[in-house]
């Protein structure tokens, strides 16, 4: 379903991403592990086109991108591509001046151009998945950060994306919030829903994707099962990678 | 030196009598200062979002713009537009003149306060917007504006009171507004001095009504925040 062949980011002199290639099948959950600064998150950012990539091709069903350096991508056709993808950030980035359900609705009105009683029924149904019904009428700042993040989950899936990211979605969560935004994922992945999660929850990873990429220095090192990749990883840097985690 | 006269300070007779004429002023101050605010804001947008534009054919010119409103006097910008334009056989109305030069003058400093008020909003808002798939129009008008516009509220209220007050330099160019009116009334009694006292009053009074609204408007925009 998703294609990405040969995908180069660079800012300036230094290469951030030198040349990704990447396969998922619809349903798939693929996570990415790696060192801080290893390029993981710009890989995903490149992938709904909130970076640009400098060159590479990006396919996601009949919408084919490829970038080459001062070529300029028309509008339409970005967002045609965008809007087969839904982002999670690591810090919400809910809007702060509108309910926990006009957020969730905002897409699919604005965007999508659904009525706003259809919105608002959508909306509920997504609140209730991901366990905040009752918190539909607070503002975000009301709300726990784990609270914010899963109204951020449920945004996202009010466009109803092909492809899920979500960018290290528990990373600016205290401890004890991140369990319910991963059984939140969690159900999902059980779902059909198609995501890749960029995390450095390793134990979380490991149980919920299909399959791990483990990227260093702007390259994909090493990828295969979970199982696989964990208790037998076979290049020297990944070993010492999941060491240090193990190590914890 | 003659002792100072205290009975010639204020001449409650002659201002009670004169206040309806000053007041007809007002009508010219509250017009002007309604459409000039209209239009200013607009285009202090404009302008506000060019200057932040990637696109150099649009931010130097609204860099230029900014620098040359701010860099000089609204009273010379006001001759230039009422008597200078003239010599190039270009006549605008005393009602245009002022409409004009303070729309241009509101709209220099508004897109410094709008250019501010945009800049606080996170990188991240745009980026939650761009990724339900919103145009950069959809992301200004519905998620950027609205939180810009609580930031820009004072400094915008401080630029439309001042706003008010600057209309009393369209006297200049024969704007039949309060202070215009003050002057006609305080040069036949041969009393300035209560005159502009009134006209001072006068407009004190606006800008307390105004201060209120925005006091209102700011509670009613921090509503989201805490």
């Amino acid at each position: 379903m998703i294609q990405v062949t040969n995908l180069v980011k660079r800012f300036g002199d230094q290469v951030v991403l030198q040349g990704i290639d990447v396969q998922v099948d619809r349903g798939e959950v693929l996570a990415i592990i790696g060192p801080s600064g290893s390029g993981k998150s710009t890989f995903l950012r490149c992938l709904n086109l909130l970076e640009k990539p400098t060159s590479g091709t990006i396919q996601l069903q009949n919408s084919v991108l490829t970038f080459q350096e001062k070529k300029k991508i028309p509008n339409r056709e970005m967002r045609q591509l965008r809007g087969k993808t839904g982002m999670v950030f690591q810090s919400f980035h809910l809007f702060p001046h509108m309910t926990v359900r006009q957020n969730v609705m905002e897409g699919p009105i604005q965007v999508k151009g659904i009525s706003a009683s259809k919105a608002k029924s959508l909306a509920d149904v997504l609140l209730k998945q991901v366990g905040l019904h009752d918190k539909r009428n607070a503002y975000p700042d009301q709300l726990s950060g784990g609270q914010q993040q899963r109204v951020a989950i449920a945004r996202a899936l009010a466009m109803e994306p092909e492809v899920l990211l979500l960018d290290e979605p528990t990373s600016a969560l205290d401890p004890e919030l991140v369990g319910e935004v991963l059984t939140t994922i969690r159900q999902l992945a059980t779902g059909q829903q198609t995501m890749i999660i960029v995390t450095h929850e390793l134990a979380f990873a490991r149980e919920v994707a299909d399959r791990i990429i483990f990227i260093d220095e702007g390259q994909i090192v090493e990828e295969g099962k979970p199982s696989e990749l964990f208790e037998r990883p076979q290049k020297e840097r990944t070993k010492q990678f999941l060491e240090r985690f193990t190590q914890l | 030196m003659d002792a100072i006269q205290w009975e010639n300070l204020f001449d409650i007779q002659l201002a009670k009598g004169s206040a309806w004429f000053v007041f007809q002023g007002l009508k010219y101050t509250i017009i002007i200062t309604l459409i000039t605010m209209i239009v200013g804001l607009i285009l202090g947008l404009v302008i506000a979002l060019m200057r932040m534009s990637s696109s150099k054919i649009l931010r130097y010119p609204a860099r230029m713009y900014i620098s040359i409103i701010r860099g000089t006097p609204l009273l010379v910008q006001l001759f230039i537009l009422y008597f200078g334009l003239p010599v190039i056989g270009l006549n605008l109305s005393p009602f245009l003149a002022a409409i004009i030069g303070l729309s241009l003058n509101v709209g220099g400093y508004s897109a410094e306060n709008f250019r501010g008020a945009l800049l606080s909003i996170p990188k991240g808002q745009w980026e939650a917007a761009y990724s339900i798939n919103m145009t950069y129009g959809q992301a200004l008008r519905r998620i950027i504006m609205p939180q810009a516009l609580r930031v820009a509220l004072p400094t915008l209220a401080n630029t439309l009171l001042s706003l008010v007050k600057d209309t009393s330099l369209l006297s200049m160019i024969t704007v039949p507004e309060m202070l215009y009116q003050a002057k006609i009334i305080g040069g036949r009694e041969f009393d300035y001095l209560t005159m502009y006292i009134l006209v001072a009053f006068f407009y004190w009074i606006v800008c307390t009504i105004l201060a209120w609204v925005q006091d209102r408007l700011e509670d009613q925009y921090g509503k989201f925040a805490k």
